[in-house]
């Protein structure tokens, strides 16, 4: 490298680009580095869905989580196929999609 | 061209340059490297700040929301945050568990106790309660990170100890996971709902549902409850903590109890659990085998790993992975949707290893907040 710049040593354009393009590389890895890694320290709110069933038909229907929600408890809605009770059947978080998105 | 000199002078200039430079890396290089490990941990520390500022401004929004006076709130809070446990001396270790066992539930009762006083709100149901302390104790985890953190941080700067900086650099993502798991866990229990850890009682509240249940002891031990019913024409006992509130119970002490009051007449103990993945693993990926599939301190793994030994009781277990992340936050939708397998092989086990008319012990291990 050494050598290369001794060589070069009378051409001082070039010893200004390189010295130029050595500080950029130095600015674009900070920045690129620190940014990843807030990145990966984000946590995000999570969305929570509730999966309700009727007792009568079995029909299947998914809405927000409310609070108060748990697993099995019956709750006011009917059901939308033939009137019946519903209850709660699962309850579970869904992730955004855009999270995954792979950086390579 | 902006500085003309000469082309040799540069030259030299631009050599004087690199030896410097040469000359500054051997001698400085670790002090320049301390600096930035330093400056890397400072952003560490400012982030590792906000989420736990976050955590507390969130348990502190939700107790507000029941208590009746604030400055009580503010008082007893401050001081349950700063709370300690002491663990018992190990130089003996005979009767470690009984004394451990002790102390939590002491640790337990006082810290029940604490959250109800600083709400002084007679009308609070018990649901509601324990799941409100479980924030709390997220929120206590997660200063305690902090402050583990921290102290390291302060201890590199002061001493100028590049190791202690690196080590610290070292644990950094891990440090990071543990405070992203418990800040979720801080969102899951404010809103009451199911975590990934609660899929063990999901998985027993799933199989009871629908079934005629014979007799329902509630409270059959402290904070955990026990059905029985009748199933695959084989007596089943379901032991679960008592739910909807967050609350992992003493499964332990219902295995032994229900294990020494049949002398004899039980031929298995089925555990159901979350466990922790590898990485490369695939979350709701389900796995059996034998053995206590409990966490905790070990207290509750003790009980039921010495009485299935007195009683000569095959212990058999069947794990649904997940990371420690998922385990504390939300439960995911491939997860919980692992109960009809899970269901489907504690059928198998039972049909494999019992005969009609045996008696089975089926415990759902796992926190069961937002399962009743
Ligand atoms: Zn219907």
């Amino acid at each position: 490298m050494i050598e290369l710049m001794l060589q070069l040593g009378d051409n001082a354009i070039i010893d200004y680009l390189l010295i130029a393009l050595m500080i950029l590389f130095v600015f674009i890895f900070t920045f690129t580095s620190k940014s990843q890694k807030s990145k990966r320290m984000m946590v995000k709110k999570p969305i929570i869905k509730t999966e309700l069933i009727c007792i009568e038909c079995g029909f299947k229907e998914i809405r927000d989580f409310k609070e108060g929600d748990y697993i099995a408890k019956e709750t006011e809605e009917t059901c939308k196929r033939c009137g019946g009770k519903m209850k709660i059947n699962l309850i579970y978080s869904l992730e955004e999609k855009k999270e995954k998105k792979r950086i390579l | 061209m902006i500085f003309q000199l000469p082309n040799d002078s540069m030259g030299i200039i631009i050599q004087t340059i690199y030896i410097l430079l040469f000359f500054v890396l051997i001698f400085f290089g670790q002090r320049i490297q301390l600096q930035l490990t330093l400056m890397e941990l400072g952003n560490m520390i400012g982030q590792l700040d906000r989420m736990r500022i976050n955590a507390r401004n969130e348990t502190y929004g939700k107790l507000k929301k029941y208590a009746k006076k604030e400055e009580l709130l503010k008082d007893i809070f401050e001081r349950v945050l700063n709370s300690f446990v002491i663990f018992p001396e190990s130089m003996d270790p005979a009767g470690i568990v009984q004394k451990m066992e002790h102390i939590m539930d002491t640790r337990e009762n006082r810290f029940l106790n604490d959250v109800k006083r600083m709400l002084n709100n007679p009308d609070i149901d018990e649901a509601s309660l324990k799941t409100l302390s479980n924030m709390v104790e997220a929120t206590m985890a997660l200063d305690m990170l902090y402050k583990i953190a921290l102290h390291f941080y302060l201890l590199a700067k002061k001493t100028g100890n590049f190791y202690i900086a690196v080590q610290l650099q070292m644990q950094a993502p891990l440090i990071f996971s543990f405070a992203k798991a418990y800040l979720q866990a801080v969102y899951a229990f404010k809103e009451g709902a199911p975590v990934g850890d609660s899929v063990g009682p999901l998985v027993v509240s799933k199989f009871i549902e629908g079934k005629k249940i014979k007799k329902h002891h509630k409270e059959f031990v402290k904070d955990t409850d026990v059905y029985e019913l009748e199933h695959l024409k084989r007596k089943i006992y379901v032991v679960k903590a008592s739910g909807p509130g967050g609350n992992v119970g003493k499964p332990g002490e219902a295995i032994k109890k229900l294990l020494e009051k049949n002398k004899n007449s039980i031929k298995i103990v089925i555990m159901i659990d979350a466990a922790l993945k590898l990485e490369g693993e695939k979350t709701g990926s389900v796995a059996e085998g034998v053995g206590a599939a409990i966490g905790g301190i070990g207290v509750e793994k003790f009980k039921i790993e010495e009485v299935v030994t007195k009683f000569e009781v095959p212990l058999y277990a069947i794990i649904i992975k997940m990371s420690l992340a998922e385990a504390i936050s939300i439960i995911k939708k491939e997860i919980a949707e692992t109960y009809e397998d899970v269901i489907k092989r504690i059928e198998r086990v039972i049909e494999e290893e019992t005969e009609e008319g045996d008696k089975i012990i089926l415990a759902g291990i796992g926190n069961t907040v937002g399962v009743p």
